[in-house]
């Protein structure tokens, strides 16, 4: 039965006529699809542009500095007038 | 685009996290012991001695904060209830007038007992740091002037 069906198939031939530029037709999808790809709006630019290795060492290095700064900035350290605060009664109460 | 976006965060994430150390590195520089400590390079010992030496003037200053509030509070009633100077607004401002005095020499005596436990070449820096603090305790002192 196997066998039968195997001459069979090795037999069929269906000769089935390409279509005029389906060859073509699929060459032009396949670069419709490819332009679609490509990135249409700033962000996603902007996303591509820093998935890149170096621009995303650098945007982390950026990072670290500007919250280096921030916190620096921010941040009251004047040691000499906390410790004059915690010693003196009036300025603990206002 | 997602791992622009990942590494968008990550970057987000390690500058927040890097304000955040430098903050905390530097509140804890700037805390009253540690700053006494590497401001006058005490050691170790030094340090535990200086506050050590005397234990009852945050229990003192607890009780003078209160009492200088409500003084506050009777100076800013009787002024508040007067159009002239009456014998309330008197007695208001003159009890202000004595805690303000009684809290010079507290602080005063504090800041010598502190001087006393600082190395020897640091005590006349640390007075001329602390006492004009003591004799105008409504203002900061060396601190405020130096803005």
């Amino acid at each position: 039965m196997k066998d039968d069906l195997n001459d069979l198939l090795r037999t069929w031939n269906p000769h089935v006529p390409e279509p005029d530029g389906f060859r073509r037709g699929v060459w032009r999808r396949i670069g419709l699809s490819a332009t679609n790809a490509q990135p249409s709006g700033w962000l996603e630019k902007f996303l591509i542009f820093v998935a890149k290795p170096h621009i995303a060492a650098a945007a982390v290095a950026v990072a670290i500095l500007a919250g280096g700064v921030t916190g620096f900035v921010l941040t009251n350290a004047n040691g000499e007038e906390n410790y004059l605060r915690s010693v003196n009664p009036y300025a603990q109460v206002r | 685009m997602k791992r622009g976006l990942l590494i968008l965060l990550a970057a987000l994430a390690a500058g927040v996290l890097t304000a955040l150390g430098v903050s905390w590195s530097r509140q804890c520089s700037a805390a009253p012991e540690n700053w006494l400590r590497s401001e006058f390079g005490l050691t170790a010992e030094q340090a535990q001695h200086v506050a050590a030496v005397d234990p009852d003037y945050a229990k003192a200053t607890s009780v003078l904060c209160e009492r200088i509030r409500k003084s506050d509070e009777r100076v800013a009633t009787a002024l508040k209830s007067s159009k002239s100077l009456t014998p309330e607004i008197k007695a208001a401002v003159a009890e202000s007038n004595v805690l303000r005095a009684e809290c010079a020499q507290r602080m005063t005596t504090h800041f010598y007992l502190v001087a006393e436990k600082l190395p020897a070449g640091q005590r006349d820096r640390y007075l001329a740091m602390v006492l004009p603090t003591a004799m105008n305790p409504d203002h900061m002192g060396a601190a405020s002037m130096k803005k």
